[in-house]
Protein backbone atom coordinates (compact mmCIF):
# COMPACT_ATOMS: atom_id res chain seq x y z
CA UNK A 1 0.00 0.00 0.00
CA UNK A 2 0.93 3.76 -0.52
CA UNK A 3 0.88 5.71 1.94
CA UNK A 4 0.73 9.71 1.16
CA UNK A 5 0.94 12.31 3.76
CA UNK A 6 0.16 15.81 2.88
CA UNK A 7 1.19 19.10 4.95
CA UNK A 8 0.20 16.85 7.76
CA UNK A 9 0.21 18.96 11.19
CA UNK A 10 -0.52 18.06 14.64
CA UNK A 11 -0.27 19.81 18.20
CA UNK A 12 -0.99 17.99 20.95
CA UNK A 13 -1.46 20.32 24.24
CA UNK A 14 -0.80 23.33 22.20
CA UNK A 15 2.52 22.11 20.87
CA UNK A 16 3.28 22.01 17.54
CA UNK A 17 4.83 17.95 17.21
CA UNK A 18 4.45 17.87 12.87
CA UNK A 19 4.05 20.99 11.04
CA UNK A 20 3.59 20.87 6.92
CA UNK A 21 4.99 17.55 6.52
CA UNK A 22 4.74 15.81 2.84
CA UNK A 23 6.02 12.90 2.14
CA UNK A 24 5.15 9.72 -0.31
CA UNK A 25 6.15 6.30 1.45
CA UNK A 26 6.15 3.69 -1.56
CA UNK A 27 4.48 0.35 -2.10
CA UNK A 28 6.27 -2.79 -0.28
CA UNK A 29 8.59 -0.22 1.38
CA UNK A 30 10.36 -0.61 5.09
CA UNK A 31 10.13 2.88 6.59
CA UNK A 32 11.66 3.69 9.89
CA UNK A 33 10.57 6.56 11.60
CA UNK A 34 13.82 7.89 13.36
CA UNK A 35 14.16 11.08 15.15
CA UNK A 36 15.21 12.36 18.70
CA UNK A 37 12.65 11.78 21.39
CA UNK A 38 9.27 13.96 21.45
CA UNK A 39 10.17 14.61 17.77
CA UNK A 40 6.79 13.22 16.84
CA UNK A 41 7.75 9.71 15.86
CA UNK A 42 4.66 8.07 17.62
CA UNK A 43 2.44 10.83 16.40
CA UNK A 44 2.96 10.48 12.77
CA UNK A 45 2.63 6.65 12.77
CA UNK A 46 -0.74 7.28 14.99
CA UNK A 47 -2.00 9.88 12.20
CA UNK A 48 -0.98 6.97 9.13
CA UNK A 49 -2.94 4.33 11.65
CA UNK A 50 -5.77 6.90 11.58
CA UNK A 51 -5.76 6.87 15.23
CA UNK A 52 -4.86 10.16 15.89
CA UNK A 53 -6.76 13.25 14.00
CA UNK A 54 -4.40 15.69 12.38
CA UNK A 55 -4.71 19.32 12.85
CA UNK A 56 -4.05 19.97 9.50
CA UNK A 57 -3.20 18.35 6.55
CA UNK A 58 -4.49 14.38 5.27
CA UNK A 59 -3.15 10.98 5.45
CA UNK A 60 -4.17 8.93 2.50
CA UNK A 61 -3.53 4.82 2.61
CA UNK A 62 -4.11 3.97 -1.14
CA UNK A 63 -5.96 7.09 -2.12
CA UNK A 64 -7.99 6.29 1.09
CA UNK A 65 -8.50 7.83 4.61
CA UNK A 66 -6.80 5.23 7.13
CA UNK A 67 -9.75 4.65 8.85
CA UNK A 68 -11.41 3.08 5.87
CA UNK A 69 -8.94 0.28 6.07
CA UNK A 70 -10.45 -0.74 9.90
CA UNK A 71 -12.10 -4.51 10.14
CA UNK A 72 -10.51 -5.68 6.45
CA UNK A 73 -7.26 -6.88 7.76
CA UNK A 74 -5.51 -4.36 5.35
CA UNK A 75 -3.54 -2.40 8.24
CA UNK A 76 -1.94 -4.03 11.51
CA UNK A 77 -0.54 -2.38 14.26
CA UNK A 78 2.33 -3.72 16.68
CA UNK A 79 1.87 -1.67 19.88
CA UNK A 80 5.16 -1.12 22.47
CA UNK A 81 2.83 -3.38 24.65
CA UNK A 82 1.61 -6.82 22.68
CA UNK A 83 -1.34 -6.30 23.75
CA UNK A 84 -2.60 -9.50 23.88
CA UNK A 85 -5.73 -11.15 25.57
CA UNK A 86 -4.91 -12.05 28.89
CA UNK A 87 -7.24 -15.04 29.32
CA UNK A 88 -6.87 -17.14 25.61
CA UNK A 89 -3.65 -19.19 24.94
CA UNK A 90 -1.94 -18.43 21.93
CA UNK A 91 -3.96 -20.49 19.73
CA UNK A 92 -7.09 -18.71 21.07
CA UNK A 93 -5.70 -15.56 19.96
CA UNK A 94 -4.88 -15.84 16.16
CA UNK A 95 -8.41 -17.93 16.26
CA UNK A 96 -10.17 -14.79 18.02
CA UNK A 97 -7.77 -12.52 15.49
CA UNK A 98 -9.29 -14.57 12.22
CA UNK A 99 -12.75 -14.71 14.15
CA UNK A 100 -12.91 -11.27 13.87
CA UNK A 101 -11.95 -10.59 10.70
CA UNK A 102 -14.84 -12.80 9.74
CA UNK A 103 -12.52 -16.35 9.08
CA UNK A 104 -13.05 -19.36 10.10
CA UNK A 105 -9.28 -21.38 10.20
CA UNK A 106 -8.27 -24.43 10.09
CA UNK A 107 -6.10 -26.11 13.01
CA UNK A 108 -3.09 -26.57 10.52
CA UNK A 109 -3.34 -22.78 9.37
CA UNK A 110 -3.05 -21.64 13.08
CA UNK A 111 -0.49 -24.37 13.87
CA UNK A 112 1.26 -22.81 10.48
CA UNK A 113 1.19 -19.54 11.68
CA UNK A 114 2.60 -20.19 15.20
CA UNK A 115 5.50 -22.53 14.00
CA UNK A 116 6.17 -19.34 11.43
CA UNK A 117 6.84 -17.12 14.52
CA UNK A 118 9.05 -19.76 16.56
CA UNK A 119 6.16 -20.47 18.60
CA UNK A 120 5.16 -24.45 17.76
CA UNK A 121 4.06 -26.20 21.03
CA UNK A 122 3.30 -22.97 22.96
CA UNK A 123 -0.34 -22.82 21.55
CA UNK A 124 -1.41 -23.77 24.72
CA UNK A 125 0.21 -20.68 26.86
CA UNK A 126 -1.33 -17.69 28.33
CA UNK A 127 0.50 -14.48 28.04
CA UNK A 128 1.33 -14.73 31.48
CA UNK A 129 3.30 -17.77 30.95
CA UNK A 130 5.40 -16.40 28.02
CA UNK A 131 8.50 -14.18 27.98
CA UNK A 132 8.44 -10.73 26.58
CA UNK A 133 10.27 -11.87 23.87
CA UNK A 134 7.19 -14.95 23.19
CA UNK A 135 4.76 -12.15 23.28
CA UNK A 136 6.21 -10.09 20.94
CA UNK A 137 6.53 -12.93 18.65
CA UNK A 138 2.47 -14.53 19.15
CA UNK A 139 1.79 -10.29 18.18
CA UNK A 140 3.39 -10.65 14.62
CA UNK A 141 1.88 -13.59 14.30
CA UNK A 142 -1.96 -11.98 15.15
CA UNK A 143 -0.35 -9.13 12.91
CA UNK A 144 0.03 -11.34 10.18
CA UNK A 145 -2.81 -13.34 10.48
CA UNK A 146 -4.47 -11.79 7.78
CA UNK A 147 -1.77 -10.77 5.17
CA UNK A 148 -1.85 -7.34 6.07
CA UNK A 149 -0.92 -4.33 3.62
CA UNK A 150 -0.10 -2.22 5.37
CA UNK A 151 2.05 -2.74 8.90
CA UNK A 152 2.84 0.00 11.12
CA UNK A 153 4.97 -0.61 14.09
CA UNK A 154 5.66 1.81 17.35
CA UNK A 155 8.78 -0.10 18.99
CA UNK A 156 7.01 -3.21 19.57
CA UNK A 157 10.55 -4.90 20.38
CA UNK A 158 12.15 -1.96 22.46
CA UNK A 159 12.38 -3.85 25.88
CA UNK A 160 13.80 -6.71 24.24
CA UNK A 161 17.67 -7.43 24.24
CA UNK A 162 19.75 -6.40 20.89
CA UNK A 163 20.05 -10.03 19.59
CA UNK A 164 15.84 -10.88 20.45
CA UNK A 165 15.38 -7.54 18.21
CA UNK A 166 17.94 -8.72 15.94
CA UNK A 167 15.68 -11.70 15.72
CA UNK A 168 12.44 -10.14 15.46
CA UNK A 169 13.20 -7.68 13.28
CA UNK A 170 14.59 -10.30 10.77
CA UNK A 171 11.16 -12.45 11.35
CA UNK A 172 9.23 -9.16 10.16
CA UNK A 173 11.22 -8.45 7.21
CA UNK A 174 10.98 -11.30 5.76
CA UNK A 175 7.22 -11.92 6.38
CA UNK A 176 6.70 -8.32 4.97
CA UNK A 177 8.86 -9.46 1.29
CA UNK A 178 6.30 -12.86 1.66
CA UNK A 179 3.46 -10.88 2.28
CA UNK A 180 4.48 -7.94 0.38
CA UNK A 181 3.09 -5.65 2.48
CA UNK A 182 4.28 -2.17 3.30
CA UNK A 183 6.15 -1.86 6.92
CA UNK A 184 6.25 1.94 8.87
CA UNK A 185 7.83 1.62 12.20
CA UNK A 186 9.05 3.51 14.70
CA UNK A 187 13.20 2.96 15.95
CA UNK A 188 15.29 5.18 18.16
CA UNK A 189 18.21 3.42 16.65
CA UNK A 190 19.79 4.46 13.79
CA UNK A 191 21.36 1.55 13.30
CA UNK A 192 18.72 -1.09 13.08
CA UNK A 193 17.22 1.50 10.89
CA UNK A 194 19.86 1.38 8.52
CA UNK A 195 20.01 -2.60 8.95
CA UNK A 196 16.28 -2.82 8.13
CA UNK A 197 14.55 0.03 6.41
CA UNK A 198 14.33 0.66 2.67
CA UNK A 199 13.33 4.09 3.84
CA UNK A 200 14.30 5.96 6.53
CA UNK A 201 11.99 9.45 7.63
CA UNK A 202 14.48 11.19 9.63
CA UNK A 203 12.49 13.68 11.81
CA UNK A 204 14.57 16.64 12.44
CA UNK A 205 16.19 18.23 15.13
CA UNK A 206 14.54 22.53 14.64
CA UNK A 207 12.75 23.47 11.87
CA UNK A 208 14.65 21.75 8.95
CA UNK A 209 12.41 20.35 6.78
CA UNK A 210 11.72 16.30 7.13
CA UNK A 211 13.06 14.19 4.90
CA UNK A 212 12.23 10.76 3.55
CA UNK A 213 15.74 8.67 2.29
CA UNK A 214 16.45 6.14 0.04
CA UNK A 215 18.40 3.42 1.07
CA UNK A 216 18.62 1.69 -2.17
CA UNK A 217 21.96 2.75 -2.63
CA UNK A 218 23.27 1.46 0.25
CA UNK A 219 24.86 -1.69 0.21
CA UNK A 220 23.29 -4.91 2.52
CA UNK A 221 23.87 -4.54 5.85
CA UNK A 222 24.52 -8.38 7.58
CA UNK A 223 26.20 -6.72 10.86
CA UNK A 224 25.31 -3.28 12.48
CA UNK A 225 28.41 -3.68 14.60
CA UNK A 226 30.31 -3.77 11.48
CA UNK A 227 28.90 -0.87 9.19
CA UNK A 228 30.34 -0.25 5.47
CA UNK A 229 31.35 3.33 4.84
CA UNK A 230 28.51 4.13 2.93
CA UNK A 231 26.19 2.90 6.20
CA UNK A 232 28.61 5.17 8.32
CA UNK A 233 28.05 8.04 6.28
CA UNK A 234 24.25 7.45 6.27
CA UNK A 235 24.52 7.28 10.25
CA UNK A 236 26.21 10.39 10.33
CA UNK A 237 23.93 12.35 8.15
CA UNK A 238 20.59 10.79 10.11
CA UNK A 239 22.42 11.78 13.48
CA UNK A 240 23.16 15.30 12.26
CA UNK A 241 19.61 15.52 10.84
CA UNK A 242 17.78 14.45 14.01
CA UNK A 243 19.97 16.19 16.78
CA UNK A 244 21.57 18.90 14.96
CA UNK A 245 25.04 20.01 13.85
CA UNK A 246 25.68 22.45 16.86
CA UNK A 247 25.17 19.77 19.59
CA UNK A 248 27.60 17.56 20.26
CA UNK A 249 26.29 16.44 23.44
CA UNK A 250 23.01 15.32 22.27
CA UNK A 251 24.70 13.53 19.31
CA UNK A 252 27.08 11.50 21.18
CA UNK A 253 23.71 10.92 23.33
CA UNK A 254 21.91 9.97 20.25
CA UNK A 255 25.23 7.56 19.05
CA UNK A 256 24.99 6.09 22.48
CA UNK A 257 21.29 5.27 21.97
CA UNK A 258 22.09 4.16 17.82
CA UNK B 1 -1.28 -16.34 44.77
CA UNK B 2 -0.92 -14.54 47.81
CA UNK B 3 -4.66 -15.35 49.04
CA UNK B 4 -3.86 -19.23 47.59
CA UNK B 5 -0.62 -19.11 50.07
CA UNK B 6 -2.41 -17.66 53.36
CA UNK B 7 -5.44 -20.20 53.03
CA UNK B 8 -3.08 -23.12 52.66
CA UNK B 9 -0.36 -22.50 54.63
CA UNK B 10 -0.61 -25.21 57.25
CA UNK B 11 1.27 -22.57 59.92
CA UNK B 12 -1.21 -20.23 59.27
CA UNK B 13 -3.98 -22.53 59.35
CA UNK B 14 -2.67 -24.14 63.22
CA UNK B 15 -1.56 -20.22 64.39
CA UNK B 16 -5.33 -19.33 63.63
CA UNK B 17 -6.55 -22.53 65.29
CA UNK B 18 -4.49 -22.06 68.41
CA UNK B 19 -5.49 -18.04 68.66
CA UNK B 20 -9.07 -18.75 68.05
CA UNK B 21 -9.14 -22.04 70.81
CA UNK B 22 -7.03 -19.57 73.17
CA UNK B 23 -9.51 -16.44 73.14
CA UNK B 24 -13.18 -18.99 73.10
CA UNK B 25 -11.04 -21.05 76.32
CA UNK B 26 -10.25 -17.44 78.23
CA UNK B 27 -13.94 -16.25 77.62
CA UNK B 28 -14.84 -19.97 78.98
CA UNK B 29 -13.16 -19.72 82.37
CA UNK B 30 -13.66 -15.76 82.80
CA UNK B 31 -17.50 -16.71 82.29
CA UNK B 32 -17.27 -19.81 84.91
CA UNK B 33 -15.27 -17.17 87.47
CA UNK B 34 -17.61 -14.09 87.37
CA UNK B 35 -21.28 -13.80 86.96
CA UNK B 36 -21.13 -10.31 85.50
CA UNK B 37 -18.86 -12.15 82.58
CA UNK B 38 -21.72 -14.65 82.61
CA UNK B 39 -24.82 -12.02 82.30
CA UNK B 40 -22.69 -9.56 79.95
CA UNK B 41 -21.04 -11.89 77.26
CA UNK B 42 -22.80 -15.54 78.25
CA UNK B 43 -19.94 -18.07 77.56
CA UNK B 44 -19.29 -20.49 73.84
CA UNK B 45 -20.29 -23.85 75.64
CA UNK B 46 -23.35 -21.87 77.02
CA UNK B 47 -24.13 -20.36 73.35
CA UNK B 48 -23.47 -23.52 71.91
CA UNK B 49 -26.26 -25.44 73.95
CA UNK B 50 -28.98 -22.04 73.50
CA UNK B 51 -28.18 -22.65 69.48
CA UNK B 52 -28.80 -27.15 69.67
CA UNK B 53 -31.63 -26.24 71.99
CA UNK B 54 -33.51 -23.47 69.51
CA UNK B 55 -31.69 -24.95 66.38
CA UNK B 56 -35.07 -24.53 64.18
CA UNK B 57 -35.27 -20.77 65.52
CA UNK B 58 -31.87 -20.26 64.80
CA UNK B 59 -31.83 -21.42 61.68
CA UNK B 60 -34.86 -20.02 60.14
CA UNK B 61 -33.01 -16.28 61.03
CA UNK B 62 -30.05 -17.78 59.62
CA UNK B 63 -31.31 -18.53 56.07
CA UNK B 64 -33.72 -15.67 56.24
CA UNK B 65 -30.88 -12.90 56.58
CA UNK B 66 -28.28 -14.92 54.69
CA UNK B 67 -31.34 -15.11 51.61
CA UNK B 68 -31.67 -10.95 52.09
CA UNK B 69 -27.94 -10.63 52.17
CA UNK B 70 -27.62 -12.62 49.34
CA UNK B 71 -30.39 -10.71 47.34
CA UNK B 72 -28.45 -8.12 48.13
CA UNK B 73 -25.35 -8.39 47.04
CA UNK B 74 -26.47 -10.28 43.81
CA UNK B 75 -28.66 -6.91 43.48
CA UNK B 76 -25.89 -4.76 43.81
CA UNK B 77 -23.54 -6.38 41.37
CA UNK B 78 -25.87 -6.04 38.63
CA UNK B 79 -26.76 -2.58 39.38
CA UNK B 80 -22.81 -2.16 39.50
CA UNK B 81 -22.35 -4.26 36.15
CA UNK B 82 -24.61 -2.28 34.59
CA UNK B 83 -23.55 1.39 35.39
CA UNK B 84 -20.28 0.00 33.99
CA UNK B 85 -21.40 -1.31 30.86
CA UNK B 86 -23.31 2.13 30.52
CA UNK B 87 -20.40 4.17 31.03
CA UNK B 88 -18.48 2.21 28.41
CA UNK B 89 -21.38 2.94 25.90
CA UNK B 90 -22.18 5.93 27.32
CA UNK B 91 -18.72 7.55 28.87
CA UNK B 92 -20.65 11.17 29.19
CA UNK B 93 -23.74 9.64 31.42
CA UNK B 94 -20.72 7.81 33.91
CA UNK B 95 -18.88 10.97 33.88
CA UNK B 96 -22.20 13.15 35.26
CA UNK B 97 -23.46 10.05 37.30
CA UNK B 98 -20.34 9.25 38.56
CA UNK B 99 -19.32 12.30 41.20
CA UNK B 100 -23.30 12.40 42.08
CA UNK B 101 -22.83 8.97 43.39
CA UNK B 102 -19.76 9.49 45.30
CA UNK B 103 -21.73 12.27 46.85
CA UNK B 104 -24.67 10.21 48.03
CA UNK B 105 -21.84 8.30 50.09
CA UNK B 106 -21.42 10.94 52.59
CA UNK B 107 -25.31 9.60 53.69
CA UNK B 108 -24.54 7.01 56.22
CA UNK B 109 -26.57 4.20 55.02
CA UNK B 110 -27.14 2.91 58.17
CA UNK B 111 -28.88 6.34 59.07
CA UNK B 112 -31.41 5.45 56.06
CA UNK B 113 -32.54 2.09 57.48
CA UNK B 114 -35.21 3.44 59.62
CA UNK B 115 -36.83 5.45 56.65
CA UNK B 116 -35.95 2.03 54.27
CA UNK B 117 -38.35 -0.02 56.99
CA UNK B 118 -40.49 2.68 56.96
CA UNK B 119 -41.30 2.48 52.71
CA UNK B 120 -40.72 -0.65 52.19
CA UNK B 121 -42.42 -2.74 55.53
CA UNK B 122 -41.22 -5.35 58.00
CA UNK B 123 -40.95 -7.63 54.66
CA UNK B 124 -37.92 -8.95 53.19
CA UNK B 125 -37.79 -5.85 50.28
CA UNK B 126 -36.64 -3.33 52.22
CA UNK B 127 -33.79 -5.63 53.82
CA UNK B 128 -32.25 -6.82 50.37
CA UNK B 129 -32.58 -3.01 49.23
CA UNK B 130 -30.61 -1.82 52.00
CA UNK B 131 -28.15 -5.14 51.62
CA UNK B 132 -27.59 -4.03 47.99
CA UNK B 133 -27.28 -0.26 48.90
CA UNK B 134 -24.52 -0.93 50.92
CA UNK B 135 -22.83 -3.45 49.04
CA UNK B 136 -23.44 -2.02 45.58
CA UNK B 137 -20.53 1.02 46.18
CA UNK B 138 -17.73 -0.77 46.61
CA UNK B 139 -18.40 -3.12 43.98
CA UNK B 140 -18.85 -0.47 41.67
CA UNK B 141 -16.05 2.18 42.25
CA UNK B 142 -13.73 -1.06 41.69
CA UNK B 143 -15.35 -1.61 38.45
CA UNK B 144 -15.37 1.68 37.31
CA UNK B 145 -11.61 2.00 38.08
CA UNK B 146 -11.19 -1.25 36.22
CA UNK B 147 -12.80 0.17 33.09
CA UNK B 148 -10.56 3.07 33.35
CA UNK B 149 -7.25 1.50 33.80
CA UNK B 150 -8.09 -0.81 30.63
CA UNK B 151 -5.16 0.05 28.03
CA UNK B 152 -5.86 2.86 25.40
CA UNK B 153 -3.47 0.36 23.20
CA UNK B 154 -5.37 -2.68 23.55
CA UNK B 155 -8.75 -0.67 22.76
CA UNK B 156 -6.98 0.89 19.95
CA UNK B 157 -6.03 -2.79 18.39
CA UNK B 158 -9.51 -3.64 18.82
CA UNK B 159 -10.51 -0.35 17.11
CA UNK B 160 -8.01 -1.34 13.95
CA UNK B 161 -9.55 -4.31 14.00
CA UNK B 162 -13.01 -3.06 14.01
CA UNK B 163 -14.04 -5.62 16.48
CA UNK B 164 -17.91 -4.96 17.69
CA UNK B 165 -18.25 -3.13 21.32
CA UNK B 166 -19.54 -6.38 22.50
CA UNK B 167 -16.01 -8.20 21.55
CA UNK B 168 -14.52 -5.69 23.09
CA UNK B 169 -16.30 -5.71 26.51
CA UNK B 170 -15.48 -9.61 26.33
CA UNK B 171 -11.90 -10.07 25.33
CA UNK B 172 -10.45 -6.45 26.75
CA UNK B 173 -12.60 -5.15 29.36
CA UNK B 174 -14.26 -7.82 31.21
CA UNK B 175 -10.67 -9.63 31.18
CA UNK B 176 -8.75 -6.50 32.42
CA UNK B 177 -11.77 -5.29 35.32
CA UNK B 178 -12.09 -9.06 36.65
CA UNK B 179 -9.31 -8.41 39.29
CA UNK B 180 -11.00 -4.71 40.50
CA UNK B 181 -14.25 -6.12 40.29
CA UNK B 182 -13.78 -9.19 42.41
CA UNK B 183 -11.50 -6.81 44.93
CA UNK B 184 -14.72 -4.91 44.85
CA UNK B 185 -16.76 -8.25 45.74
CA UNK B 186 -15.34 -9.34 48.16
CA UNK B 187 -15.65 -6.00 50.12
CA UNK B 188 -19.46 -5.97 49.05
CA UNK B 189 -20.11 -9.37 50.63
CA UNK B 190 -19.51 -8.97 54.23
CA UNK B 191 -21.17 -5.62 53.95
CA UNK B 192 -24.37 -7.00 52.59
CA UNK B 193 -24.73 -9.13 55.46
CA UNK B 194 -24.48 -5.79 57.35
CA UNK B 195 -27.06 -4.48 55.47
CA UNK B 196 -29.36 -6.78 56.03
CA UNK B 197 -28.56 -7.17 59.72
CA UNK B 198 -29.04 -3.47 60.35
CA UNK B 199 -32.10 -3.27 58.79
CA UNK B 200 -33.60 -6.02 60.32
CA UNK B 201 -32.75 -3.88 63.80
CA UNK B 202 -35.51 -1.32 62.71
CA UNK B 203 -38.07 -3.90 62.49
CA UNK B 204 -38.44 -7.30 61.53
CA UNK B 205 -40.26 -10.71 61.91
CA UNK B 206 -37.55 -12.71 61.85
CA UNK B 207 -33.74 -12.63 60.85
CA UNK B 208 -30.49 -12.21 63.04
CA UNK B 209 -30.45 -8.53 63.31
CA UNK B 210 -33.78 -9.13 65.12
CA UNK B 211 -32.58 -11.63 67.58
CA UNK B 212 -29.45 -9.69 68.29
CA UNK B 213 -32.07 -6.63 68.97
CA UNK B 214 -34.26 -8.51 70.91
CA UNK B 215 -31.14 -9.68 73.07
CA UNK B 216 -29.96 -6.42 73.94
CA UNK B 217 -33.41 -5.68 75.09
CA UNK B 218 -34.40 -8.33 76.80
CA UNK B 219 -30.51 -8.76 78.36
CA UNK B 220 -30.39 -12.59 76.45
CA UNK B 221 -27.13 -12.94 76.37
CA UNK B 222 -26.56 -16.21 75.26
CA UNK B 223 -28.94 -14.98 71.86
CA UNK B 224 -26.82 -11.95 71.54
CA UNK B 225 -23.67 -14.35 70.92
CA UNK B 226 -25.41 -16.54 68.75
CA UNK B 227 -27.02 -14.10 66.50
CA UNK B 228 -23.16 -12.47 66.69
CA UNK B 229 -21.80 -16.47 65.43
CA UNK B 230 -24.56 -16.54 63.23
CA UNK B 231 -23.74 -13.28 61.31
CA UNK B 232 -19.46 -14.07 61.23
CA UNK B 233 -20.19 -17.23 60.09
CA UNK B 234 -22.76 -15.74 57.45
CA UNK B 235 -20.40 -13.21 56.40
CA UNK B 236 -17.24 -15.81 55.93
CA UNK B 237 -20.10 -18.30 53.68
CA UNK B 238 -20.75 -15.28 51.11
CA UNK B 239 -16.98 -14.28 51.11
CA UNK B 240 -16.02 -17.79 50.42
CA UNK B 241 -18.87 -17.72 47.84
CA UNK B 242 -16.96 -15.27 46.07
CA UNK B 243 -13.70 -16.55 46.73
CA UNK B 244 -14.95 -20.10 44.55
CA UNK B 245 -16.50 -17.78 42.18
CA UNK B 246 -13.36 -16.19 41.68
CA UNK B 247 -11.86 -19.50 41.41
CA UNK B 248 -13.65 -20.62 38.69
CA UNK B 249 -12.43 -18.02 36.12
CA UNK B 250 -9.16 -19.86 35.55
CA UNK B 251 -5.47 -20.26 35.78
CA UNK B 252 -4.92 -17.00 33.26
CA UNK B 253 -6.59 -14.94 36.19
CA UNK B 254 -4.72 -16.49 39.26
CA UNK B 255 -1.31 -17.76 37.60
CA UNK B 256 -0.43 -14.24 36.38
Amino acid sequence: MKVDIESLAVSLGGRAVLHNLTLSIPKGSSTAIVGASGAGKTTLLRCVAGLLPPTSGRVLVDSREPACLYGQGAMAFLFQEACLWRHLTAQQTLELTFDLYGRKPGQEEVAGLLARVGLSGFGGYYPHQMSVGMKARLAIARAFCVSPSLLLMDEPFAALDPLRRLDLNRQVQTMRLEAGCTVMWVTHDVVEALQFATHIIALPHGSRPTQLIDLGNLPRIEDGANLPPEALAMRDRLLETIVGQHSPTERLSAEVLG
Amino acid sequence: MIRERTVQDPVTLIAGGVIVTAILLAWELSADASVTVRLLLSSPLRTLAYVVHHFTESGQAFAYTGLESLLGLVAATIFALLFGVVCIYYPRIGGISFPLLVASQVIPLVCLAPMIILVFGPGPSGKVFLSALIAFFPILTNVISGIRSVASASQEMMRIMAAPKAQVIRHVVIPHCAEHFFAGLRIAAPLSVIGAIVAEFNGADIGIGKDIFIAAKRLEPELMMSGIAAGAILSGLIYGAVLLLEKQLGPWYWER
